[in-house]
């Protein structure tokens, strides 16, 4: 349904449009010449709406006219902040925007019927996770032989293997044991997994030391860390020989991946290591294309609420070269 | 522990934060090579083996071409598809996409 339909938007409008942003499963966007009129936050509606889906954590595709040569300032700003974090793709008319983004709507809809998870050491792509809790059956279609010989490798009757592994979806982590791993031949270049894992914890279980040290909380030791660890800021000196309270997490893992496998990967490599580990109980990341200079990341996690609510906790900033070395 | 690094999955070395751990860091190996797992603290924290391979990530998998009858499945599993624009200049595209979401069985709401 279409606001023109409804005769237009009023200046009553701005709550109206922010809630259906909240309502949305996906935010599509789409920028060409004019950026439209300033609402009272000084900026368009659509930007708002853009920020809006942002905060929200919406799936965001954004579509920018080719051409451009009478773009208005306030519209390049905005395809420039959105391109931070975002690809954008381009459209020449009408026609060819529905062809694309009918195109990315099947990536998006792929992304969502074969979840990207991590079982151990080896991240692949599931076509379906049943969770009955204590059992977790994961299936999927693997073409890439070295993932398939991994995943091959798990077999629990194999000494090496016999320990938990960690397994982490883009929202929950939790040890699990493999029971079984069935590998089928289904056509010549895939095979179909099927993964028995027998879960150790309940995915929201604290396993992580948390520890206040001189003045910082074990939040606060939590935030020092991530920034420390993705964005290279050094440690305060009050963690000086304390970095094991830090969460163990890289993502130098992302640094040679493409933007649309880098994303999910980072989701996983942060709720393994918080969510995973006891310090949040949910985690966003945003990761940046990184096309032109230094990858842009913002994680924000909601820190469980030991006793107190916590606010939500967010970091921001360029991801840290990932051939540099910590101090 | 020995594994080989792949030309199609992304295998990459984990590091292990110098604050922690001492110990050396592996470094990246060409295609093709053998190489060793190496040890980090904190997967001996986590694992207690001291042994760790490196991190293998499936990419042929993400070009998956899902069917029409999936997609369909799929978009009328979607709340809404919002569709952000300045109205007047975009109609037509704001148009003929709600008309090609509504098509496919999604709902489009669209400023």
């Amino acid at each position: 349904m279409l606001f023109e339909d409804f005769g237009g938007r009023d200046e009553g409008a701005q709550e109206a449009f922010l809630s259906g942003v909240a309502r949305c499963d996906v935010y599509l966007g789409i920028v060409a010449d004019r950026y439209g009129a300033m609402t009272p936050t000084g900026r368009s509606a659509t930007h708002e709406e853009y920020r809006e889906a942002v905060r929200l954590d919406k799936r965001i595709s954004v579509w920018v006219r080719d051409g451009g040569a009478n773009r208005q300032g306030d519209a390049r700003d905005f395809i420039d902040e959105v391109r931070v974090f975002h690809t954008t793709g381009s459209f020449a008319n009408a026609d060819d925007l529905v062809r694309r983004v009918w195109a990315r709507l099947v990536e998006i809809a792929a992304d969502d019927l074969a979840p990207w998870v991590k079982l151990g050491m080896v991240v692949f792509r599931a076509d379906r996770v049943t969770d009955r809790g204590s059992q977790v059956r994961v299936e999927a279609t693997v073409r890439d032989p070295a993932v398939a010989e991994a995943l091959v490798a798990l077999r629990s009757d194999q000494w090496r293997r016999a320990e938990p592994v960690a397994f982490t979806d883009h929202t929950t982590s939790r040890r699990v044991r493999v029971e079984g791993v069935t590998a089928t031949s289904t056509a010549r270049s895939a095979q179909g997994f099927v993964l028995d894992l027998a879960a150790e914890t309940q995915p929201t279980s604290s396993s992580a030391m948390r520890m206040a040290v001189n003045g910082l909380d074990a939040d606060d030791v939590v935030e020092r860390g991530l920034r420390h660890r993705l964005l290279g800021e050094p440690l305060p000196a009050q963690l000086d020989r304390m970095g094991f309270l830090t969460p163990a997490v890289s993502l130098d893992p992302v640094h040679h991946l493409p933007p649309e496998v880098a994303g999910s990967v980072a989701q996983l490599l942060l709720v393994e290591g918080l969510v995973g580990q006891g310090h949040a109980t949910r985690v966003s990341v945003r990761l940046g294309p990184g096309r032109r200079g230094p990858r842009r990341v913002r994680v924000e996690w909601q820190p469980h609420a030991w006793g107190s609510p916590a606010a939500p906790r967010v970091i921001e900033g360029n991801l840290r070269d990932g051939s540099s070395t910590l101090t | 522990m020995w594994w080989q690094v792949s030309q199609s999955a992304a295998t990459v070395p984990r590091s292990v934060p110098r604050a922690e751990c001492s110990r050396p860091v592996a470094t990246r190996a060409p295609v093709g090579a053998w190489v060793r797992g190496h040890e980090s603290c904190e997967d001996l924290s986590i694992h207690g083996t001291g042994a760790q391979p490196t991190l293998v990530i499936d990419r042929m998998s993400s070009a998956r071409r899902l069917a029409d009858d999936e997609l369909r499945d799929w978009a009328e599993t979607q709340g809404v598809l919002f569709i952000s624009s300045v109205m007047a200049e975009l109609a037509a595209e704001r148009r003929e996409l709600a008309t090609m979401i509504e098509g496919l069985g999604g709902q489009a709401g669209a400023v």
